[in-house]
């Protein structure tokens, strides 16, 4: 049987993506594997792919002899907090940057990505001063607000993207039939913005949740560290790595995340903007 | 409910002013139609009945009540958009009671108003659906339902038919007009079509330039149009126009143009001026070429084109230096190069001023 072109290429193609799917998710699979590797074995040359002993010890002594979950609940408390302010503050911002017209408004519409332009080892010294002026040092209220400021400007530009695209057609149709802006804002905006507005969600929430240079320099009281400056300064020192320890870890911090994406990843595709307006 | 529209005035934020001093009173239960190209200020004009649109300047009032500083939800209006506007994230049920729902309408009426609707617009059957599931009629019929459902005191149009197919938007200008005559509301209507304005309205109000331009009944506005502009854009074919001058002779007013001259009823107008003739094409027939034949040939034109569309055939002339479309009946057996008389309906000859091109005749 001979193949045709097409079928060859298309053969090309998705050993290319499979190649490219194994390359992304070895070090992923390979945590997960080591995380239930007994200590020796983890250690042992050459090393073994799949564990030929299976063990939790390393998870029960992350979760009972470390603060683990003192870490993961001020991430949580961080991660959930940075998501619901930059949520709020991005959604009004991004509908008054598409909706209103006032002097300055595409300025800072295009302005906004340019804050990116700066590394963060250069604001970071700035924020740090910052903060201790407003009395959040050593806080976590402090992650919180400097997450924030992370997150806000890709938040504002997506979603003003979002809105931007939206008909104003349907909102006025909205307010004619009786509807507040503020209720049209609600009935029909953002019900229409929900893909952009779980997109801006997740990016918010991983942001904060896997950040590390702040959560390490602006905490200096251990058990108010979030997870990634937390684990590591638990577990990493100078001399020694407890690799079967922070694979655990590693396992326990990547599950919220992919829970999150799990449930939300359905509205992430599903947008049914499309089809409302014709023409 | 009738409409009152006294002196509005839209300028907006970067100076250009769409609608000038605009006045208009619309009668309770009229079909009345905004015409005019796009630009014209029309859709402003209606924006500013909904309240989507503030005047500048101006008053609206709804029978007795002054109602241009309401919100667009206060004013007891429904407005059917040209992309029809449906909510994407509701059902046709959902979309159909948005309305009622921002009233306070308690939930057993709401569903009962919804089945009585939906059986008018025979869109039972699509309740369920989103918007998107429908095709481009159904989505018109939900965009009236959810007008009509909430029982507003004026209907509000803007250009709801101009995205259908040519089949499907004849058929709904009937059921529209069916519908205006069985719910008896005032409607005021956009659009940039002559035939929907026609065929639909109670009275046409035609604008150009953000200025109403004449309002009166669609047969009015065709047989008496109150200037070039209006003569022009009312029609299929266009109005032919001429410029010429009127110069009185013994036998009366005559209208004389490069090779064409013709009586007209000239009363109450200046002899000796230049002005502009219009004639539309069914008052321009053919006769026999030669001068002094059987027929009262006002010129001797040359075919240019014969356009035959099968109840008609439009017949383009040459008339000195004038270019004349002629409406002539199917068959009429003319090929392009020949010569011909070309006859003016007299009576219904249109003159405008050659300048500001307001109608002359009374």
């Amino acid at each position: 049987m001979r193949w045709s072109a097409r079928t060859a290429s298309l053969l090309a193609y998705n050993v290319g993506v499979w190649a490219v799917i194994l390359l992304l998710s070895f070090p992923l699979l390979w945590m997960v594997l080591t995380a239930f590797k007994p200590r020796t074995e983890a250690l042992s040359f050459p090393p073994s792919f799949l564990p030929r002993e299976w063990t939790l010890e390393h998870f029960r002594r992350v979760l009972n002899n470390t603060p683990f979950v003192a870490f993961f609940t001020n991430s949580v408390i961080v991660a959930v907090s940075t998501t619901a302010i930059v949520m709020l503050v991005a959604m009004f911002g991004a509908y008054s940057l598409a909706r209103f017209r006032y002097p300055g408004r595409r300025l800072v519409g295009r302005m906004i990505l340019f804050t990116y332009l700066l590394p963060s080892t250069v604001v970071l010294v700035p924020l740090y001063l910052i903060v201790v002026g407003l009395g959040l040092a050593n806080s976590l209220a402090g992650l919180v607000v400097v997450y924030s400021t992370f997150a806000l400007p890709f938040a504002l530009w997506l979603l003003h993207a979002f809105v931007a695209a939206m008909p104003v057609d349907i909102e006025e149709a909205a307010r004619v039939d009786g509807a507040s802006r503020m209720g049209a804002f609600f009935d029909v905006v953002v019900p229409q913005a929900l893909p952009g507005l779980i997109s801006t969600a997740l990016f918010t929430f991983i942001l904060s949740w896997n950040e590390y240079l702040f959560s390490l320099v602006f905490i200096n009281d251990t058990r108010s560290k979030t997870l990634p400056a937390g684990v590591t300064s638990l577990l990493l020192d100078s001399m020694n790595v407890e690799w079967n320890l922070l694979m655990a870890a590693s396992v326990l911090i990547t599950m919220p995340v992919l829970v999150f994406f799990a449930f939300l990843q359905k509205h992430l595709t599903r947008g049914f903007g499309a089809g409302a307006v014709k023409g | 409910m009738n409409v009152t529209l006294s002196h509005i005035q839209k300028r907006f934020a970067d100076g250009t002013v769409a609608v000038h001093d605009f006045s208009l009173e619309v009668a309770a239960g009229e079909f009345l139609t905004f015409l005019g190209p796009s630009g014209c200020g029309k859709t402003t004009t209606l924006r500013m009945i909904a309240g989507l649109e503030l005047p500048t300047a101006g008053a609206i009032h709804f029978g007795s009540r002054r109602i241009d500083d309401l919100a667009p939800g206060d004013r007891n209006v429904a407005m059917v958009f040209q992309s029809y506007a449906l909510y994407p994230h509701m059902t046709v049920a959902e979309n159909l009671a948005y309305p009622l729902r921002k009233r306070g309408v308690p939930r057993d009426e709401r569903a009962a108003r919804v089945a009585a609707t939906a059986k008018l617009l025979q869109i039972e059957p699509l309740l369920q659906r989103r918007p998107k599931q429908l095709s481009g009629g159904q989505q018109q019929r939900v965009a009236l339902g959810r007008a009509i459902i909430r029982d507003p005191d004026v209907f509000l149009l803007d250009e709801p038919l101009s995205n259908l197919d040519a089949t499907l938007r004849a058929y709904m200008r009937a059921e529209l007009v069916q519908l205006h005559r069985r719910i008896g509301k005032t409607m005021i209507y956009v659009t940039h079509d002559q035939v929907e304005a026609m065929t639909m309205s109670t009275r046409i109000a035609v604008m150009h330039q953000g200025r109403l331009q004449q309002v009166g009944t669609p047969a009015d506005v065709y047989a008496r149009p109150a200037n070039r502009f209006v003569a022009s854009f009312v029609g299929t074919p266009a109005m032919n126009f001429v410029e010429g001058a009127l110069r009185l002779e013994p036998t009366g007013m005559q209208f004389v143009a490069d090779g064409l001259a013709v009586a007209v009823d000239g009363r109450a107008v200046d002899a000796n001026r230049p002005a502009l003739a219009g004639f539309r094409p069914e008052d321009v027939s053919i006769g026999p070429a030669g001068e002094g034949g059987a027929g009262p040939a006002h010129g001797i034109g040359q075919v240019l084109v014969v356009e035959p569309l099968g109840h008609e055939t439009l017949v383009v002339l040459e008339v000195g230096a004038n270019q004349l479309v002629a409406r002539c009946p199917s068959g009429i057996g003319l090929a392009a190069g020949e010569r011909v008389g070309v006859v003016l309906n007299a009576g219904r000859a249109h003159l405008f001023d050659n300048v500001s091109g307001e109608r002359l005749t009374v």
